[in-house]
């Protein structure tokens, strides 16, 4: 599943998307990013599927867009 | 909705002003309230912020922005609101947000206005990077 990035998180991986193996939930999904990238565990993010935030563990789709975003600074 | 709530580098006065000038036929308003956000030229570890380059998670983005400028018009029964912001680099003093809230009464406009801003910086995926004048880096995080 395809997986997007934004802001300092970019810097992170090194690229703004990667595809990974499907996770069933958001919680298997956050296990694996941060062992294959260390460095967001010294990140805070929060995780989007399908443009809506995220704040407990939910189940995914194969076809869901994942996003991982950084604290927010418009204005 | 057809609204563009994104452009790319600064807002300029010309555009604010055209804004303003948009309302004249909208006899019901009685008072506009205005919040304009500056590019603040931060001096961190010695080193001056010259520009910030903004992105954001344009789909969600806008979906946000949508979602908090209804929610504020009915809460306060505004006439209208517009919401502008920037994307790419905006150079230190230029204005990279604009917002303008209108309503029949002042109190509807000031708070009205203040709290959209508050939810914007809350809840709507915008990145910033700090430019230093030696060509280093940092990412902003809003305050909330």
């Amino acid at each position: 599943m395809k997986i997007l990035f934004f802001g300092m998180l970019t810097e992170d991986i090194g690229n703004d998307e990667v595809e990974i193996e499907f996770s069933e939930d958001t919680e298997s999904l956050k296990e694996i990013l941060l062992n294959r990238y260390p460095a967001l565990k010294n990140r805070q993010f929060m995780i989007a599927v399908n443009k809506q935030k995220v704040n407990s563990n939910i189940a995914l789709n194969i076809n869901d867009e994942i996003a991982l975003i950084p604290p927010f600074a418009g204005g | 909705m057809g609204k563009q709530f994104f452009i790319k580098g600064c807002i300029t006065p010309e555009m604010i002003a055209e804004s303003i000038a948009g309302h004249s036929a909208k006899i019901n308003i009685g008072a506009h309230d205005i919040f304009l956000g500056q590019v603040r030229g931060d001096i961190i570890d010695g080193k001056q912020v010259k520009a910030i380059e903004y992105t954001a998670y344009q789909e969600m983005a806008e979906n946000e922005l949508a979602r908090v400028r209804e929610d504020i018009i009915s809460k306060y029964k505004l006439t209208c609101a517009h919401i502008v912001h920037s994307l790419g680099a905006v150079k230190t003093g230029e204005i990279c947000m604009f917002v303008l809230v209108s309503s029949g009464h002042r109190s509807a406009a000031f708070e009205g206005c203040r709290e959209l801003v508050e939810l914007i910086k809350k809840e709507v995926p915008v990145f910033g990077k700090e430019l230093f004048e030696d060509g280093t880096h940092q990412w902003k995080e809003n305050i909330i």
